[in-house]
């Protein structure tokens, strides 16, 4: 099977892809991947899942869309989310000529452990990624494995991107008021439950794969151009419209958080069965997510007090004005301050993305967060 | 349990890093004290309470009574129960009680956790300003260990603030807690004016200089008596400086009764005055009384009467030499269980205790695998021997959800089908908790007083899980209890006894009380990350590649370690490569004939528990370690640097084993004599002697952590030196 992942991509060719991913099958998938995606919002976590997804189904190949690889290759290459799930996910890496990358993905993938398991982007706006190439052992990226604490993580995460985003000087107030360290916290949050429940299958055993912890930095964008960046997505064009006023926006943060495990819903019944038909979860796999956010379920067996956090971390985008894309198996789920005002009722939580067609299940569970710095 | 809510923070934030810091404390606490550090807003406190801290409660700490504690008026007050959880301090007199407890015992804490009681270690007498001899003498200017001991203070002595205009303390050195009374009192009084502070220079001994001075400082500070003054005084003994106080106010020509004193500590019932705490029966079997005369031939310790800090200090150094008899003890047993263990695999380090579902529960410097000791047939005898005392089938087997706690459930079912035919039912919860719908209450609350069930748990260290079950069965069951654990490693044989002292206890069946019973026991630290040595391994070697300009294959190097690391943490743990080695070499290893353990089949992580073992007996025992201003007794530097031990590993596992502040010396020439033992030691031929790689790759570790000197060398010797790969890094990291 082909895919082609070019400049041009956008969320619901993506879906429509993952879709024709699950109806085919077993069988072997070459993807043609252009060396830049475009700049849609979520398409670079998009092309991951469906990385990881392809692998499930057979051996994936990944096809560098140029005819040939520029000397530099192996410097240039693993600077983006969906190049390292290449490196994860891929049994090769070819050109259009069908010649092999100069390095193997292995030698790729173990230079980047032994930085530390931190990337940086400079492709666009700078970003900076921290990656666990999870196999036999579940793993945490070396500049974060140290953080045993919340408080620790905060200083290790802010430590990390003031030295990233700060080179050039620009912003040497980054990471220091209030709202941004709010963002630290929940990214711990979000990013732990993904190391504890996101990389774990039925049998509590690891799975291979990638886990991705990603932050980017938008500066100075007009509202247009950011609302021309969610083709695809209405409800987060929405979000725009309702939220920016005209003009320039000084700052947005765009956080992406991957795991590759079962996904919230079939991790949670696995660990807690007994609660598989419990009348009080709803129907609805999306009901289901809510109940399990809201009530603070968790699979943490008999711990009072726990399955607190991803509730917190939520609650804190909400209290941002954050936006939340949540794609985990068979759902898209958003959270967005436009969708928490409807017909004048308040809700919480999340609700089901209006996608046109069938949505395929996902390997994992892929949280995109947006919020605007003051 | 309790929390300072800081004006910066939310109860709901305070509620989270309780939370991730103490989950287990937070779930067994029966009652949650949270103290309002700033004013509380106007109008009704407890309404106020009930709205902010419902998150603390509902969420976090579903099983605990909630109160608040504050100030209003200067008067300190606790509210009722904020929570659902059935309250225990129901009317007002209990709460009046509480308080005074909570503010005696959380002062006596602060003396335990900090250097604050020089203690009476071998025939040390202290000197103290009234020129009185004692065996133990309590600085309070010592509790001041940050922020939080000061405000704490700060709180307890606000009430007595009222109506006074004027701060006077005996010491400068508790001048920081006054000024923070003022700066609270000022926050909570905001209308108030401006308080005005003074502190005597001296202990009050009657000189006539002293006693000029002093009225001096009455003088101005109660405006020629036309304003009260509250006199805090860091401690009263005999009261005789009080005394001599009283005298100079009258002296000095001012009203007694513009003065009002209180004492943070009592330390003896003589004197009639407020205190916070009162320590007049002694701490933890240690009583300040004092004598005009010195023990016979006891070593002087003088105490400075402007500073109150000792004028010298002493140091002495704690062999691990099996002739002594209290040592034997600890090193002997820590070989017994390791001999009997070793090579089964049932040892690691730096590893997470996880659940049934592979989710972190906390971390252990020393893990103890229950599920491979039942491999071992030492084990399996024991567990029958503890089973054996049945003679009939228990009403029900409850273990928590670990795959361990499961594996012992299906030995002592086996057995029970075997003895008597039938098995019991097995119930498997974390707690038994009231409030949770996935377990039958029934079997317990049908049993009889005659009825038993067995309670068994892999491995016991705080001894939490224990305690809930306790906590939760009180309410519905009341036959007997036998809690049978697999491993019982407590710190101390004393907190062993005291938690089977409170397990055992049974209400109105003085003879048939619970049974509590360990199938192995091993003393070990409760070390998790803060104080594990590997996550200190870990950090520190982040900290080497980030501040370092290290050439590719030392980076390489130094991240292959710190993956391992990371890596076993969150799986099996470090076993082989629980010290770090050449990745081309062989794990340092054990020769025959050691105190500590046997050498065939021995794994690093044994040899590592073993001595871990051996180093927290010496911090019990009286004639062991010790760190307590002055008197500090530390570990024997040839212990670990010298040639006391000629096995490398059993080096490295001392070093590894012990703190910093064991191994450090307080005084320089003694710091110069550890140099020197590194020295040599670094220059040991790595072509010739064992594991001498694996020793400088540890040699780097323990001086970037601090717990060595950084060696001091010729070039020509560095140059040498800088021909292996951890010498390099050693030369690196000590700048050459």
């Amino acid at each position: 099977m082909k895919i082609e992942a070019s400049s041009k991509l956008s969320l619901p060719e993506l879906e429509a892809a993952l879709h024709r991913l699950q109806d085919a099958g077993p069988q072997p998938t070459d993807i043609w991947l252009a060396r830049d995606v475009g700049t849609k919002f979520f398409v670079h976590s998009r092309l991951l899942s469906l990385m990881a997804t392809a692998s499930r189904n057979g051996p994936v190949t990944i096809v560098d869309w140029a005819a040939s690889f520029p000397e530099n290759w192996d410097k240039t290459f693993p600077t983006s989310i969906p190049a390292l799930a290449a490196l994860s996910y891929a049994e090769r890496i070819i050109n259009a000529k069908k010649e092999e990358s100069p390095r193997s993905a292995e030698s790729l993938r173990m230079a980047i452990e032994r930085r530390g398991g931190d990337v940086l982007d400079d492709s666009e706006a700078r970003a900076q990624a921290f990656c666990a190439f999870d196999a036999a052992e579940r793993r945490q990226p070396l500049a974060l494995a140290s953080a045993h604490n919340k408080v620790h993580f905060q200083s290790l995460f802010v430590k990390r991107l003031q030295t990233a985003f700060n080179k050039d000087g620009s912003y040497p107030d980054l990471f220091r008021n209030d709202p941004e360290l709010q963002l630290a916290d929940l990214i711990y949050e979000l990013w732990e439950n993904g190391f504890q429940h996101g990389s774990l299958s039925r049998e509590n055993k690891p799975i291979p794969g990638l886990r991705i912890l990603y932050v980017r930095r938008i500066i100075g964008e007009s509202k247009q151009s950011l609302v021309n960046r969610a083709e695809g997505f209405p409800e987060l064009k929405q979000y725009f419209e309702s939220t920016l006023r005209d003009g320039t926006l000084r700052r947005l943060y765009e956080v992406a958080i991957s795991d590759q495990g079962l996904g919230i819903v079939e991790r949670f019944l696995a660990t807690r069965p007994e609660l598989r038909d419990d009348p009080s979860f709803g129907k609805t796999p999306s009901n289901i997510v809510n109940t399990i956010i809201d009530r603070a379920l968790s699979s943490k067996v008999n711990q009072p007090g726990s399955g607190h956090g991803v509730r917190k971390a939520l609650e804190t985008i909400r209290d941002l004005g954050g936006f939340v894309s949540l794609r985990t198996g068979p759902l898209w789920l958003y959270s967005s301050p436009a969708a928490e005002q409807q017909g004048g009722k308040k809700t919480h939580g999340f609700t089901p993305v209006a996608f046109a067609g069938d949505l395929a299940s996902v390997a994992g569970t892929h949280f995109n967060i947006l919020i605007q710095a003051p | 349990m309790l929390v300072d809510l800081a004006d910066f923070e939310s109860p709901a934030d305070l509620a989270d890093q309780n939370y991730a810091e103490a989950p287990d404390q937070l779930a067994s606490a029966e009652v949650i004290v949270v103290r309002l550090n700033s004013r509380p807003p106007d109008g009704d406190v407890e309404t106020w309470a009930k709205g902010h801290l419902s998150p603390l409660h509902a969420e976090r700490a579903p099983r605990a009574s909630v109160h608040l504690l504050y100030l209003r008026d200067l008067v300190v007050g606790l509210t009722g129960n904020l929570g659902s959880a059935p309250g225990l301090l129901a009317d007002e007199d209990q709460r009046t009680l509480f308080i005074d407890w909570l503010r005696a015992e959380e002062l006596r804490e602060f003396v335990r956790r900090s250097s604050a009681m020089f203690p009476s270690k071998g025939n040390i007498h202290y000197r103290s300003p009234s020129k009185q001899y004692c065996n133990v003498f309590l600085r309070v200017g010592n509790v001041q260990m940050g922020r939080h001991q000061i405000d704490v203070i700060s709180f307890w002595l606000l009430p007595y603030m009222r109506g006074a205009a004027a701060l006077l303390t005996d010491t400068w050195s508790i001048s920081s807690i006054a000024l923070n009374t003022l700066r609270l009192l000022s926050l909570h009084e905001p209308s108030r004016g401006p308080s005005d502070f003074d502190m005597l220079t001296c202990y009050q001994d009657g000189t006539l200089d002293v006693s000029s001075d002093t009225r001096l400082v009455l003088r101005h500070l109660s405006r020629r008596g036309q304003r009260r003054v509250l006199f805090v005084v860091s401690t009263v003994m005999s009261g005789a400086s009080l005394r001599r106080l009283r005298a100079d106010i009258a002296s000095a020509g001012l009203d007694q009764s513009s003065f009002d004193f209180v004492s943070i500590y009592k330390l003896d019932k003589g004197c009639d005055i407020s205190c916070l705490c009162d320590l007049s029966e002694g701490l933890d079997g240690e009583t300040f009384e004092s004598h005009l005369e010195p023990r016979p031939g006891s070593t002087i310790v003088e105490i400075d009467p402007h500073t109150y800090f000792p004028l010298h200090v002493v140091e002495q150094f704690v062999g691990l030499d099996k002739a002594d008899q209290e040592k034997k003890i600890g090193i002997n047993s820590a070989k017994d269980f390791v001999d009997s263990y070793r090579g089964s695999s049932s040892i690691s380090v730096h590893r997470n205790a996880t659940d049934a579902n592979g989710i972190k529960l906390r971390h252990h410097a020393v893990y103890l695998d229950v599920a491979k000791m039942l491999d071992v047939e030492r084990f399996r005898e024991r567990f029958s021997r503890c089973l054996d005392v049945h003679k009939a089938v228990p009403t029900a087997i409850v273990i928590p959800p670990h795959e361990a706690a499961s594996h012992m459930a299906d030995f002592a079912m086996g057995h029970f089908e075997k003895h008597f035919g039938s098995k019991p039912p097995l119930i498997v919860h974390g707690q038994l908790s009231a409030l949770e719908e996935s377990w039958s209450r029934a079997p317990f609350e049908a049993a009889g007083v005659d009825d038993f069930i067995l309670i068994l748990d892999d491995v016991s260290t705080t001894g939490g899980t224990l305690m809930a079950y306790q906590k939760n069965l009180r309410e519905i069951y009341q036959g007997r209890i036998h809690y049978l654990v697999g491993v019982a490693r407590p710190p101390t044989q004393k907190e062993w006894a005291i938690r089977g002292r409170n397990l055992r206890y049974r209400a109105g069946q003085q003879d048939r009380q619970h049974v509590l019973s360990a199938i192995e026991t091993f003393h070990l630290p409760d070390w998790q990350e803060q104080d594990c040595p590997w996550c200190k391994e870990a950090i520190a070697l982040e900290h080497l590649a980030e501040t370092l300009d290290l050439p590719e294959d030392l980076a390489c190097t130094i991240s292959e370690r710190r993956r391992v690391l990371a890596d076993s943490k969150a799986s099996n743990g470090l076993t082989e490569n629980a010290l770090w080695y050449p990745s081309n070499g062989a794990a340092p290893s054990m020769t025959q004939n050691s105190i500590f353990l046997d050498h065939e089949r021995t794994t690093p992580a044994d040899v590592l528990a073993s001595v871990l073992s051996s180093i927290q007996h010496l911090r019990v025992v009286p004639s062991g370690l010790h760190f307590g201003y002055p008197h500090l007794a530390i570990l024997e530097p040839t212990d670990y640097i010298g040639a006391t031990f000629t096995d490398v590993v059993l080096r490295l596992a001392l070093m590894r084993g012990a703190h910093r502040r064991e191994l450090q010396c307080w005084r320089d020439e003694s710091e110069e004599r550890r140099r020197s033992l590194v020295n040599e030691l670094a220059q040991r031929d790595s072509s010739k002697e064992r594991d001498q790689e694996a020793l400088l790759f540890q040699m780097v570790v323990e001086i970037a952590l601090q717990k060595l000197p950084a060696p001091k060398l010729s070039d020509e010797q560095w140059e040498v030196l800088g021909r292996s790969q951890p010498g390099r890094l050693l030369q690196l990291l000590c700048g050459k």
